[in-house]
């Protein structure tokens, strides 16, 4: 099989290039709605019958002249390999606006096939293929890309491509001029080609030129050349459909559905109504069922091991330790989060598939656009109020990869449901019923720090992509199952291997470090452990932020292994059991764990919320993002909630001063933020912004 | 007028692009249909009408408002 057939697939932005990549090679990458999946060029090969097959998926294009960098890499692999077979999907629902793309492909005279994508049960164009074959010149072949319809006939045109002869409609416009101008730097046999892109200005072949001759090229050239051109394509366009295609006038947008969810005032609601109940189903009811059964499974099945070894070490050898916290807690925690990432994975896929998320982003780019994110980062965000490991597996597919590390950098900010026990108890003992304020406070603390460390994350290391041109609008689709399903099996089983095994190595040493001394002695509580050790050393760092008793920084030491652990090593540390009163245990300054003041107990509740992401999700972030930025956001984050911190300490120490209530203090860091919100935001709007891509407008602004 | 005055639903027929358009978003735009005369209706705007969505040669696409500027439409009845 040394004959290879080879060649280039490309195609508009969302015409399914990348579900029919998928489709021929058998890969399995995800087959997002939105802008341009593919942003390297990838290649697959497999076998047709005796033949070998081999292609190259180039980014998205719109037209070879071109305006995204991109699109540039894509024109450029082009005319480099051009004599290679070119495969063009069209999207039949769009099939006016792709096929202006092949007419350029045309003009430039390739090996070409075209594949017409009909992605809908009722499609909005019927097609002819055979007449507008023919009108074309080119071969056009009716697949479906996610079903995998047509592809037999689509790999047997590829195979016994001819090259296309150049259309007629290009002879109208008097090139001979031009052509003898640009004879010598160009292919002789082009000429027509690159003459009509003289005509369209492209900036391609300007380059090629020297500057005299495109300056006497511009001379021929009339004031609308370019429009004439477009026009041109557009008038063979109509004119070749009107024979070939019936097409129903079936615009989206409009739709009744569209009316409400694209409402101005009900959109954001029903977003947000959508995502807490994806939220509520991921992380409680139906998800927590899941997780607590699976947790209970493992238990179970690690019962007659344990009590096995049990009977041989005696109860309280470290061996029965170390299976049951280390390794069968870790196991219980791994299952624990299988139903939430398949949940939530599934929750996603049906609502990118559907083509809601494109409505998202349409309807709230003006929003997260301001800050760097996009209508799927705030879906990640927000599933982090759930739990921050399992929601940052969510941003995996995001096409930008700079929004991908700064959405899961910012997950761990947001409150996680694992530090709400700690708000309930400790808060509740100090606050009382008013702690409902206290904890919104907390949770809105966490938003707000998230949003403002995006804007901080967009204007420095990691700016998201340029805004793109135009946005494609889908219809609603009904989801495949088959590809929803195939999604959450490729998740559920990457979150195991990947994130499970370094889980449980985590696990060992956090279990090594809270049961033995520096001199390796096993001991059966933390106490004496290096844990307690590594505190006490730690302590005095806290002392500016109004906690400096060992038994705290132990606790926030432990708190990394899981935000659950803070709290009952609090009460592990202080020897709190059942009714006994938690706020005088928690103001005797003879106890580990000692708070001075109301304001100290507000500090330490805000430095837990936000200090440093848990073992899990630092799991999560390396495997996503790399080792280099994990350790950076957890860096940053560190320094961020120390900062962050030791200014709501100090204001609500000078507060108390003047006698304020406590109450009265939470309202006034609320204004204190939310004024800081407004300065913030009102730095944004005089903020001037470029109207899209920098480098193609270079006016705006200077970078 | 211009292409981002239009009212929800309201259509308009291209006539020119404003002379401070960038020519390669001029040829974008030719190249995706907005060629003189070519009717465009304003389908949806999004919530701080920063993107327009519009409908033309029977397809629908996104614009930013910034964008929709440079795209002038004839007459008061399109």
């Amino acid at each position: 099989m040394d004959d290879v057939t080879e060649y280039l697939l490309v195609g508009n932005p969302n015409t399914g290039k990348t579900s029919l990549f998928n489709k021929l090679t058998k890969g399995n990458e995800h087959v997002g709605n939105w802008h341009g999946v593919t942003v390297e060029e990838k290649i697959g090969q497999y076998v047709y019958f005796d033949k070998q097959m081999r292609l190259v998926d180039l980014p998205g294009l719109y037209s070879l002249s071109t305006l995204s960098y991109e699109e540039g890499v894509a024109r450029d692999y082009f005319y480099k390999f051009s004599e290679k077979r070119i495969l063009l999907i069209c999207d039949a629902n769009n099939l006016a606006r792709n096929l202006y793309l092949a007419l350029n492909l045309i003009e430039y005279g390739c090996r070409l096939v075209i594949a017409v994508n009909n992605m809908d049960k009722v499609p909005k164009n019927k097609i002819n293929y055979k007449k507008i074959s023919e009108k074309f010149g080119v071969d056009f072949v009716s697949i479906d890309a996610n079903k995998g319809y047509g592809l037999n006939e689509l790999n047997e045109k590829l195979i016994s491509v001819e090259k296309c002869k150049p259309l007629k409609y290009v002879q109208k416009f008097n090139l001979s001029k031009i052509k003898q101008e640009i004879a010598s730097f160009f292919d002789k046999k082009k000429l027509d080609y690159f003459a009509t892109k003289c005509l369209e200005r492209d900036e391609y072949v300007i380059e090629k030129l020297p500057k005299e001759t495109w300056e006497k090229v511009e001379e021929f050239l009339p004031k609308d050349s370019m429009e004439m051109v477009a026009r041109a394509r557009y008038e063979f366009i109509a004119s070749a459909m009107e024979s070939c295609v019936e097409t129903t006038n079936v615009v989206y947008g409009q739709s009744k559905l569209d009316k409400i969810m694209m409402n101005k005032f009900l959109s954001l609601p029903i977003f947000l109504l959508l995502l807490m109940g994806v939220f509520y189903l991921t992380f409680f009811s139906i998800g927590k069922f899941l997780s607590d059964s699976l947790v209970q499974l493992v238990n179970l099945a690690g019962q007659p091991l344990l009590s096995w070894l049990s009977g041989i070490f005696g109860e309280s050898s470290w061996i029965v330790s170390l299976l049951d916290t280390a390794i069968i807690d870790g196991i219980g925690t791994i299952f624990s989060f299988l139903p939430q990432v398949a949940l939530l994975f599934l929750f996603l896929s049906i609502l990118e598939d559907s083509g809601y998320l494109a409505r998202v982003a349409f309807m709230f780019e003006d929003i997260f656009g301001k800050v760097g994110l996009s209508g799927k980062s705030v879906y990640t965000l927000l599933m982090g109020f759930g739990c921050s490991s399992s929601a940052i597996l969510t941003a995996r597919n995001m096409e930008d990869k700079n929004a991908k590390v700064k959405t899961a950098l910012l997950t761990p900010y947001i409150s996680c449901s694992a530090k709400f026990p700690l708000y309930l108890v400790i808060g509740g003992a100090f606050f009382g019923v008013n702690n409902i304020f206290y904890i919104m406070g907390l949770y809105l603390l966490g938003v707000i720090l998230s949003i403002f460390m995006s804007y901080i994350f967009e204007k420095t290391v990691l700016k998201s992509k340029e805004q793109s041109f135009i946005l494609e609008f889908p219809p609603y689709r009904m989801p495949s199952f088959k590809r929803v399903g195939k999604v959450l099996y490729e998740n559920v089983k990457l979150f195991i291997q990947r994130v499970g095994t370094l889980l449980i190595s985590m696990n060992v040493i956090v279990w090594i470090l809270s049961n033995f001394t520096f001199k390796m002695h096993y001991v059966p509580s933390t106490q004496g452990s290096m844990l307690e050790t590594l505190g006490k050393v730690i302590a005095p760092i806290f002392i500016p932020l109004g906690f400096g008793s060992w038994g705290v920084s132990s606790s926030i030491l432990a708190g990394i292994i899981a935000k659950e652990v803070i709290i009952t090593s609090i009460v592990m540390f202080n020897g709190i059991n059942g009714k006994g009163d938690i706020v005088s245990s928690l103001t005797n300054h003879n106890n580990p764990v000692y708070f001075a003041g109301i304001p100290n107990v507000l500090s330490f509740l805000i430095f837990s919320s936000i200090y440093s992401p848990c073992v899990t999700t630092m799991a999560v972030l390396s495997k996503e993002i790399g080792k280099k930025w994990t350790w950076l956001g957890i860096l940053i984050q560190l320094v961020v909630s120390y900062i962050v911190t030791l200014f709501f300490f100090n204001v609500f120490k000078a507060m108390e001063s003047f006698g304020v209530t406590p109450v009265l203090m939470i309202i006034l860091a609320f204004v204190v933020v939310l004024v800081s919100v407004f300065v913030v935001i009102d730095r944004l709007k005089k903020k001037k912004t470029c109207a899209f891509n920098c480098s193609a407008c270079g006016k705006c602004h200077k970078r | 007028m211009i292409l981002s005055e239009l009212k929800l639903g309201q259509e308009g027929r291209i006539e020119a692009f404003s002379e401070k358009c960038p020519v390669k978003i001029k040829r974008r735009l030719l190249d995706l249909g907005f060629i003189t005369g070519t009717k465009v209706r304003l389908v949806r705007k999004s919530i701080l009408s920063k993107v327009v969505l519009l409908e033309l040669r029977g397809y629908v696409l996104s614009l930013q408002k910034k964008i929709a500027n440079y795209v002038i439409l004839g007459g008061k009845n399109g």
